[in-house]
């Protein structure tokens, strides 16, 4: 235990007052001469003892309740590695207080100087143990004790706000080091810069001042979040690897609220697991110097930037939306917002002045003329406090056509009658040598299984009755890996195989279709009912005419299925359009045929605008977005999904390696080999990776090969196959449980073929679809495709990695996401993924919160301070004081005061009914002379007789 | 006047007899109950047989008797021979026997006497009182031993005498009264009037046994108790640190209002014994305050004493 003021300690000499009252009140007493003391003598004898009692407990009462509040107010608290236990150290020396007290009371000069002694043997010893203590605490502060500090630095865009000249950061840096100069002897610093993502400066903590000193001055802000939690993570693995007895966390931050994760106990649950497991049983403690903003804040942000429409070409003009918002307390006029898109400027437009709150949306209108991606700049001359919220970027990505497969289903009828006509129209208006973004071309869908869909962006089913089985999970795989896929339902179609039409995500189909339907007067599109982004231009009456077309036929439909929306209903309540998202990829549903059979829609200039809405909203699935949130490592998702990991490998001397991804065994090589370049004889290949089927039940596995196959599952082989094929016993699955596959093939001679199928519990055959391949098994890391470099937003390089991880592939930058403009290196094996393109810009989003400055309130607080002890400063004085243990811990004057409280209302009652029962003695009288009635005769002659002088006596 | 030229006159021990003292006093006589020796002219009967006015009891002849005292209406009667025996009125010797040890010197706040001033000023009134009414009058003074002893004398320059004597006697350390009073009693030739002035002030027992010891010799016995208003009422509030007059008990620091009840009751039963004891002996027994003027209290049990 020790004390916050120890020098008013000094308040404890105070418990001699009531013994000095004592003594005065005895010795005013002067002393009174007395001739019956026998009887006093015998009655005092007799209740000597408890007067004395009573006298003791009075004293010992006010004794204590001064020397209570005298250790009260001399802010006792328990440093929180205390060895002594207070619970012994404070009563020992009341205890001592108490009987010092009391001794002045008795009488007995033996018991007296015995209590004396008594006391004074507990009051040295209390007294002794906390002048140890402090010395304990103090040995901290010297050469022998270790401690380890890990220093977090907050280097999120908050901490860039200039206050007097200086931002936050720079201040923050500079109190570091001041801390790390004048921190005790022994002391071992980590720093953890603080950021999107953490990112530790320093090795295992560091003893040398001077090293840790130099880390600090080539810190440099980040910009983005202040991933508080994930930082404070960090910064407690270091400390478990310090040697120090002692750890102690210290975090500069300007106490922004986000970042923090205050809203997940579960994750500060976790920490606070962290905090306990740490090494030599020292749990830490969190000194927090903050920074809070200033009370005014001039603060004008840039909060997004938007584009009109997903899919962009070189077409048309796109519009580009900017949202600015003064974010502050006061009011900014900001300047000029420039704009770049790639390296064309657009012209600057100025902003007037903007309140607190306000927030003002800037248009322009652009055309791009350059295929592949770019980013889009915006810079705002803020004049305002935080500059770094006052540039914003959006990537985009270009495209050069948009490929439209159109499967007519009703190949046959006259043109008026063929959906896929008139959807061919109205994509490509002009047909000619001009070429047009969208690209469509219209099959049969008889011709649909020899098709290539893979570069499609866009396949349109318009009135398909059924498809074969392989198709159907071509296609199914085509939209998991982002392709759009637009289903007309018109009277041909077959409602049965739609609804059974299952890929890796389920039921593709968002409606399940019912009958015809052929209204007598007709419906219209009821656009009080449009509700999707595709409708955005339709919702407004006026200006377009998609509600006037009369639909004279139209699919029932019903149960729309779980995650589908119905975007658009007829006037008479029925579903016009459904939607759904499916694997990356989308689907939509139109229940009317939308050729001249089915009504006039086709005829309405409404209908041209609305195709390409749909066109545009289906192909989004498949850009590749290359904006992507401040996280670990800034990880780009590339297109193409399941598959196998598949490993090529010649048995000729001469012959190569291939590696690379197969979405299905499904091969007919003949006599090519697999690759050119590849020779066609005497290879193997090995797939591996992981199976996760959508049915549980019992499967068939058949493979045609020539020549050798074989097939297990998680290492125990399922079947093989000699010269050209054969089939597996039932295996069991189990819907959402993956399988380790691995698969064989050896091609010796002549004809090479193997296709894979299985035949499902529900009774389908069909070749095992990528979907429910994934190319690495649970138990492999992520396979590493390349490697190339990358430019971050402050102008270093980084290592970048494309892996093949368990949900497809990546670009994986190195380093912690700082929010910017990065430039990155496509290794060769993925570029055919990025179009070929050896370099992509990658936008790491700065987070608009940032510039809100919304500062912690208590929940957070308490949150906190329910896993760790958290101590608030708010100068770095404090800071070494803390670390000192001088004045930190929990604090139990709260305890004295109470104490002192009771002990008063004790006294008072005990004071009270000593001096009743004392003053009950007062009634007592004793009849002492005869006052008997004497005669007044006789009285009368002794009056006569008293003299001459007096009279009457 | 008179009170002037008294004081030019006498000397400075005459103070203790206060004029309005000497002027109650004129009136009054002090009776005898018992019966008392002597045949000279003193108010009081005596035991002695002999030639004198009263009748007391007969007695059977020897030889050698008076036959003048021959009681011939007996003889006459009864055929006995019988002798008249008579009272005879003798003097009254009168003793007080003052108290002077430490504890007399009480004073207190509510009295202009202690103790032992009231029993000065007793002793000379009572000794006025008998030379006056042709009584003789003695004074012994003792604290734990015998300290002065003057035989009692009726001549009338005893008065004076007794007084030069109290002026004289300082108080002294210790009671013993209980010893002391058995050589006084032995002291004092039988059948005498003992007026005892003291507090009484030592154990009980042997107080009791004392008393006694007067009584076996015959003395008429008047126990003047004599007490302060302050050890009757005890009216201490505050701390007090006990002094004891005697210088026996060592300084007592108490609280007295946790006293005051048991001390009190004490004080009671000790008041309660001594008069039970003389009510027994058929000594009379006058508690006295110092706070009430000496010449009331005689006057009030003279007044009493008459009935």
């Amino acid at each position: 235990m020790l004390f916050r003021n120890p020098w008013l300690l000094a308040g404890l000499a105070g418990v001699l007052i009531p013994v000095i009252l004592h003594m005065i009140r005895r010795q005013a007493a002067k002393p009174y001469d007395w001739g019956a003391m026998r009887f006093l003598f015998d009655t005092v004898a007799a209740r000597r003892r408890r007067m004395e009692w009573e006298d003791f407990l009075l004293m010992i009462a006010r004794c204590l309740l001064i020397a209570m509040i005298a250790l009260a107010v001399a802010r006792p608290f328990v440093p929180p590695d205390s060895q002594i236990p207070w619970l012994f150290v404070l009563p020992l020396g009341l205890l001592g207080i108490a009987a010092l007290g009391g001794s002045f009371v008795l009488s007995a000069v033996k018991l007296k100087w015995l209590m004396r002694a008594a006391a004074f043997l507990m009051i040295v010893g209390a007294g002794f143990i906390v002048w140890q203590e402090k010395n304990l605490n103090l040995k901290r502060f010297q050469t022998s004790e270790r401690r380890d500090v890990a220093i977090v630095i907050d280097g999120s865009t908050s901490m860039l706000l200039r206050e007097g000249g200086r931002t936050a950061f720079e201040r923050a840096v500079e109190e570091a080091r001041n801390f790390v100069k004048e921190a005790p002897k022994g002391t071992a610093f980590s720093i953890v810069l603080g950021g999107p993502a953490p990112e530790l400066k320093t090795g295992t903590p560091l003893t040398h001042r001077a090293d840790v000193l130099e880390v600090l001055d080539k810190l440099e802000p980040v910009g983005g979040p202040f991933r508080a939690h994930d930082a404070l993570g960090m910064a407690t693995l270091s400390l478990a690897e310090g040697r120090g007895s002692s750890k102690d966390l210290v975090v500069f931050t300007d106490l922004q609220r986000i970042g923090w994760q205050f809203d997940s106990t579960t994750s500060w649950g976790n920490l606070g697991d962290a905090w306990e497991g740490l090494p030599n049983g020292a749990k830490p403690r969190l000194l927090l110097r903050s920074f809070p903003p200033p009370e005014k804040l001039r603060n004008v942000s840039v909060t997004g930037i938007e584009l009109s429409r997903e899919v962009v070409g070189t077409d048309r003009e796109v519009a580009i939306r900017v949202t600015v918002e003064n974010t502050g307390t006061e009011v900014v006029t900001p300047g000029l917002m420039r704009i770049t898109v790639g390296a064309q400027e657009l012209e600057p437009k100025g902003l007037g002045q903007m309140t607190p709150g306000e927030s003002t949306i800037l248009d322009y209108r652009y055309q791009f003329t350059e295929i592949g991606p770019q980013v889009i700049k915006v810079d705002l001359e803020g004049n305002d406090d935080l500059s770094g919220d006052d540039v914003a970027e959006r990537a985009v990505w270009v495209k050069k056509t948009l490929p439209v497969l159109i499967v007519e289903g009703n190949a046959g009828a006259s043109f008026f009658q063929r959906a896929g006509g008139y959807l061919g129209l109205a994509l490509a208006p002009v047909s000619g040598e001009e070429e047009t973004f969208i690209d469509p071309r219209v099959i049969d869908a008889a011709a649909l299984t020899r098709e290539e869909i893979e570069k499609d962006a866009v396949i349109i089913l318009a009135d398909v009755a059924r498809l074969p089985a392989s198709a159907a999970t071509r296609i199914a795989d085509f939209v998991i890996n982002g392709g759009g896929l637009w289903i007309i339902a018109g009277p041909k179609v077959e409602p049965l195989f739609y609804e059974g039409w299952r890929g890796g995500d389920g039921l593709v189909m968002p409606l399940k279709l019912g009958e015809m339907a052929f209204p007598a007067k007709g419906v219209q599109a009821a656009p009080g009912s449009f509700d999707h982004p595709i409708l955005r231009l339709f919702k407004d009456e006026a200006g377009q005419d998609l509600g006037q077309a009369v639909i004279d036929g139209y699919r029932t439909s019903s149960v729309l299925v779980e995650g589908a929306l119905a975007a658009a209903r007829y006037s008479d309540g029925e579903i016009f359009l459904a939607t759904r998202n499916y694997g990356n990829g989308r689907v939509v549903v139109t229940t009317t045929a939308l050729d001249a059979r089915m009504g006039s829609l086709p005829a309405r200039p409404s209908f041209v605008p609305l195709v390409h809405e749909m066109t545009n909203w289906l192909a989004g699935g498949q850009t590749v977005n290359l904006n992507i949130r401040a996280s670990w490592s800034p990880t780009l998702a590339l297109p193409g999904g399941g598959g196998l990991s598949a490993a090529y490998r010649s048995l000729k001397k001469k012959g190569g390696e291939i590696k690379r991804i197969d979405p299905t065994i499904d091969f007919q090589w003949e006599g090519k080999g697999p690759e050119k370049g590849f020779h066609q004889d005497e290879f193997e290949v090995t797939w591996t990776g992981a199976l996760m089927p959508q049915i549980s039940g019992d499967y068939v596995f058949e493979v045609t090969a020539d020549d050798q196959f074989e097939l297990s599952f998680d290492g125990e082989k399922v079947f093989e196959s000699k010269g050209t094929g054969g089939s597996s016993k039932k295996v069991a699955l189990v819907a959402g449980r993956s399988v380790a596959f691995s698969a064989r093939f050896e091609e010796e001679a002549g004809d090479a073929y193997v296709t894979l199928r299985w035949v499902r519990p529900d009774g389908v055959k069909e070749v095992i679809p990528a979907s429910v391949f994934t190319p690495v098994s649970q138990n492999d890391g992520s396979v590493v495709l390349g490697e190339s470099s990358a430019k971050d937003p402050m102008g270093r390089e980084r290592g970048v990695s494309a892996l093949l991880g368990r949900r497809g592939k990546l670009l994986e930058v190195a380093g912690s996401a700082i929010p910017g403009e990065y430039l990155v290196g496509i290794p060769a094996s993925v570029r055919g993924l990025m179009s070929g393109f050896k370099e992509v810009p990658l936008v790491v989003e700065r987070e608009g919160e940032e510039s809100r400055m919304e500062p912690w309130n208590d929940d957070d607080r308490a949150l906190i301070d329910r896993e760790i002890d958290l101590i608030e400063l708010r100068s770095i004085k404090d800071v070494l004081a803390a670390l000192r243990g001088e004045g930190f811990g929990q604090e139990i004057w709260k305890i004295l005061a109470i104490a002192a409280l009771v002990l008063l209302l004790l006294e008072g009652i005990l004071a009270r009914w000593v001096s009743k029962s004392r003053k009950a003695g007062e009634e007592v009288k004793v009849d002492f002379e005869k006052r008997d009635v004497i005669p007044e005769s006789f009285l009368k002659s002794v009056a006569k007789t008293k003299g001459s002088k007096g009279g009457a006596s | 006047m008179a009170e002037a030229a008294d004081h030019l006159k006498m000397p400075e021990c005459m103070r203790l007899l206060a004029p309005e003292v000497v002027g109650s006093l004129r009136r009054l006589e002090w009776l005898s109950r018992l019966r008392k020796q002597g045949t000279l002219t003193g108010r009081h009967t005596s035991p002695d047989k002999g030639v004198s006015v009263e009748f007391a009891e007969h007695r059977e002849y020897t030889v050698g008797d008076d036959l003048r005292n021959l009681d011939w209406r007996v003889m006459a009667k009864s055929d006995r021979n019988v002798v008249k025996q008579y009272i005879e009125e003798t003097n009254l010797r009168a003793t007080m026997v003052l108290d002077v040890s430490g504890s007399m010197t009480f004073k207190g706040e509510q009295s202009e006497l202690s103790k032992f001033e009231y029993g000065q000023y007793l002793a000379a009134a009572l000794s006025y009182l008998f030379i006056k009414q042709g009584d003789a009058s003695g004074l012994v003074t003792f604290d734990d031993t015998l300290r002065t002893s003057m035989r009692a004398e009726s001549k009338p320059s005893q008065v004076r005498q007794i007084c030069e004597q109290l002026h004289e006697t300082e108080p002294g350390k210790e009671t013993g009264v209980g010893k002391v009073l058995h050589e006084v009693a032995e002291r004092i030739p039988r059948r005498g009037l003992v007026v005892l002035i003291s507090d009484l002030f030592d154990d009980p027992a042997e107080i009791v046994a004392a008393l006694h010891h007067f009584d076996y010799r015959q003395h008429e016995l008047v126990v003047f108790h004599v007490l302060a208003e302050e050890e009757l009422s005890f009216p201490f509030k505050s701390f007090q640190r006990f002094r004891d007059l005697e210088g026996v008990e060592e300084m007592l620091k108490i609280d007295p209002q946790a006293v005051r009840a048991a001390y009190l009751q004490k004080l009671k039963d000790f008041i309660a014994t001594i008069e039970s004891v003389c009510g027994n002996l058929r000594a009379d027994y006058v508690p006295v305050s110092t706070k009430t003027p000496v010449s009331e209290a005689l006057v009030r049990y003279l007044g009493r004493r008459k009935r």
